[in-house]
């Protein structure tokens, strides 16, 4: 059973900041082609558009040179497009890389608690699947 | 040293270092001896994970219970408020070897106190919350 851990989120290359989890979320829009001559009364569905979502919660790591929250409210306001990495980084894992515009970002920071994060990013365009080498 | 045994022997070197009462140390630990009548005693009193991907992050509460017991006819809180007030300041700046404190704070003070047939009994006990990662 692989851990949660091992699937990284990177954003242009650099691997979110203290990440205590990582989610993707992919659909197919389907359209109804159910008719009066469907067969035994059986639904029938189109494929038609496919799209994804990943998200990540994590927390602030001071002295981390990775990618923090400061740096995804930088990439939102400038409305910049960036490369998601989903998957794992040893050789032999599977990852993804897509196009994807930042479009939520939710920060955290309680006077008894570390400061933390969720970001959301959509994907833009079809994402390309390999293999670590 | 695991980080438990870290954050305890930290505790025992910034108290039994710098609590002075009446110009005298006090007895200080995490067990005391019989007979003690003004000592500090800590414990934790809660240890969650917090850790990330790639970092081990504990939540560390530790609860410190100050204590004087007089005789019935001395009994006053003076002696039990300033150990409070020295250990606030005290753990305010520990540190501990192998980790980072990333943040520590002190989350209020529980009062108490009570008498036997011939003893005055003060308890304070203060909550310590540590965020401690290792370097």
């Amino acid at each position: 059973m692989p851990a949660g851990r091992l699937i990284k989120l990177n954003i242009d290359d650099t691997v979110l900041v203290g990440l205590r989890s990582v989610s993707r979320s992919t659909e197919l829009d389907l359209a109804e082609a159910t008719t009066a001559e469907s067969t035994n009364q059986w639904k029938e569905y189109e494929a038609m558009y496919k799209g994804q979502t990943m998200s990540a919660e994590g927390l602030v790591i001071s002295g981390s040179s990775n990618t923090t929250p400061e740096d995804l409210y930088d990439l939102i306001a400038a409305a910049t497009k960036v490369t998601a990495y989903y998957g794992g980084t040893e050789t032999g894992d599977t990852y993804y890389e897509a196009d994807a515009l930042i479009n939520s970002l939710e920060e955290e920071n309680s006077y008894d608690d570390l400061q933390s994060y969720s970001v959301e990013i959509q994907i833009t365009g079809e994402p390309t699947k390999s293999t670590v080498s | 040293m695991d980080y438990r045994n870290a954050l305890l022997s930290a505790y025992f070197t910034q108290l039994n270092n710098n609590v002075v009462i009446d110009g005298s140390i006090i007895e200080v630990g995490t067990k005391i001896s019989n007979g003690a009548k003004d000592f500090i005693r800590y414990f934790i009193s809660s240890d969650d994970d917090r850790g990330t991907f790639d970092h081990v992050i504990r939540e560390v509460d530790v609860n410190v219970d100050c204590v004087s017991i007089q005789p019935l006819t001395m009994g006053d809180d003076e002696i039990v408020d300033e150990m409070v007030d020295q250990v606030k300041q005290i753990i305010s700046d520990i540190s501990i070897n192998g980790w980072i404190t990333e943040l520590t704070l002190e989350m209020g003070t529980e009062t108490g106190s009570g008498e036997n047939e011939s003893e005055y009994i003060v308890r304070r006990t203060i909550t310590f919350k540590h965020f401690i990662r290792k370097e």
